[in-house]
Formats: structure tokens, C-alpha cells, sequence
């Protein structure tokens, strides 16, 4: 009984430590984003990236968003790291966010959440794609080849899970 | 599936919160159960008749 406990134990803090990794990954992009702001700030990164036979013909409209996405990534990377850094120190708050995290029915929210967020996602893309294309081609195309990403990631997550169970 | 997990647990006079961590689940959960809105899995319907000393059966009965 005291070994399936540690166990559990074990891989909760698994879960902490990925997702303290996943934190330092948000963190790189979020840097990444502004290097690549400070970058078209201090030299000329467009003119760089054309030797390279790469035209940034939007870079300067999209500046303003890279900066504030790439602040935002950063706090959210910190927070993150901060939060689960905390509870791996402290044993009580590990113990309250391992129930929360293991709980049953809290899975089963979870799951259902993601389901009915994905049902209202595929809905919304589909109208958005008929409505897009009457407008811009350019858009139709991006939303018509999210929707078949989204369609080629479901399928592959529901053969991998379903070999799993 | 109804339950009497209210009924067994106020009878050891022992709250939502401490049968919670007796099996390991949010107080949420408890509360869930016992109203119903919630039905337990078989591993959390053994470990609350494990913590009650009884059978399965004795606490879970099939109907509304």
C-alpha cells in the first residue's frame, strides 16, 4: 500500500517537473519573439532575412503583437515555474494539488470540457471557413487547412489512445 | 445508482472533508456523491467501502 503511494507520488511530481519544462519551452519562445522585435529595432532583419531569399513583408504590422505575445509568454512561463517550483517544496500543497489534479471527477471535467470545447471549435471553423472564402482566399485557405490539421491530429490522438486502452 | 454514503459517514460522525482524504479525493467529489449528481468509479467505490468496512453493495444500489 505504502509503495503504490509513493508511486503515485512519483508520478505526480512527474507531471510537476514537465510541466516546469513545458514552462522553460514557453519562456524560449517568448523570448525568441522579442529577440526577433529587438533585432528588427537595433539592425535590419529584414534585409538580413532577404539574403536569405526570406521576404518579412508583414514584419512591421506584426511587431507590435510579437512584443506583447512575447511579454506575455515570459509571465506566463515565470508564473508557471514559480507555482510549481513552490509546490515541490512545500508538502502540503502538494498533497491538496496532487487530489486536485488525480480526482476523478475533476478528470471527468476536464475531458468533457476539452470535448465540448473542441465540438464548438470544429462548429465555428467550419462557418468561418464558408463565410472566409466569400471575402479572402487567402484567409479560406489558412482556416480550410487548420481544419484539416485539427481533423488529421484527432484521428491519429484517437488510433494512439485507442491501442493504449 | 443511488447511495448512503451521507448516512454512514454522519453516522461515524466524520466530515466531507476528512472522507476525502481518507479515499483521496477533492471534497468537491464527496459532495457530488452524496447528492447524486456524481457516480463513483469502482476503484473510488472500493475505497469508500474499504473505509466503511462494508460491501460494495451495501452502499451503491442500482436505481434513480
Amino acid at each position: 500500500m505504502l509503495q503504490k503511494h509513493n508511486n503515485r507520488d512519483m508520478s505526480f511530481k512527474k507531471v510537476i517537473k514537465i510541466k516546469i519544462l513545458v514552462s522553460v519551452f514557453i519562456i524560449l519562445v517568448g523570448l525568441k519573439c522579442l529577440l526577433l522585435v529587438l533585432l528588427n529595432q537595433v539592425g535590419d532583419l529584414q534585409s538580413l532575412t532577404s539574403k536569405f531569399g526570406i521576404d518579412l513583408v508583414n514584419f512591421n504590422f506584426m511587431q507590435g503583437f510579437y512584443a506583447g505575445f512575447g511579454f506575455m509568454l515570459i509571465a506566463v512561463g515565470v508564473a508557471m515555474i514559480a507555482r510549481n517550483a513552490e509546490l515541490l517544496k512545500k508538502p502540503e500543497k502538494f498533497k491538496k494539488a496532487e487530489i486536485d489534479y488525480l480526482d476523478e471527477r475533476n478528470q471527468l471535467i476536464r475531458s468533457v470540457t476539452v470535448n465540448t470545447t473542441s465540438c464548438i471549435f470544429i462548429v465555428a471553423l467550419a462557418f468561418a471557413i464558408v463565410i472566409s472564402g466569400m471575402f479572402n482566399s487567402i484567409v479560406f485557405v489558412a482556416l480550410i487547412g487548420t481544419f484539416f490539421m485539427y481533423l488529421l491530429i484527432l484521428f491519429t490522438s484517437y488510433l494512439i489512445i485507442k491501442v493504449k486502452y | 445508482m443511488k447511495n448512503n454514503i451521507a448516512e454512514l459517514r454522519k453516522a461515524r460522525k466524520e466530515t466531507q472533508e476528512e472522507l476525502a482524504n481518507a479515499v483521496g479525493v477533492t471534497r468537491q467529489t464527496i459532495i457530488s456523491l452524496e447528492n447524486g449528481r456524481y457516480i463513483a468509479s469502482l476503484p473510488l467505490a472500493f475505497k469508500i467501502a474499504r473505509h466503511f468496512g462494508m460491501a460494495i453493495e451495501n452502499i451503491f444500489q442500482e436505481g434513480e
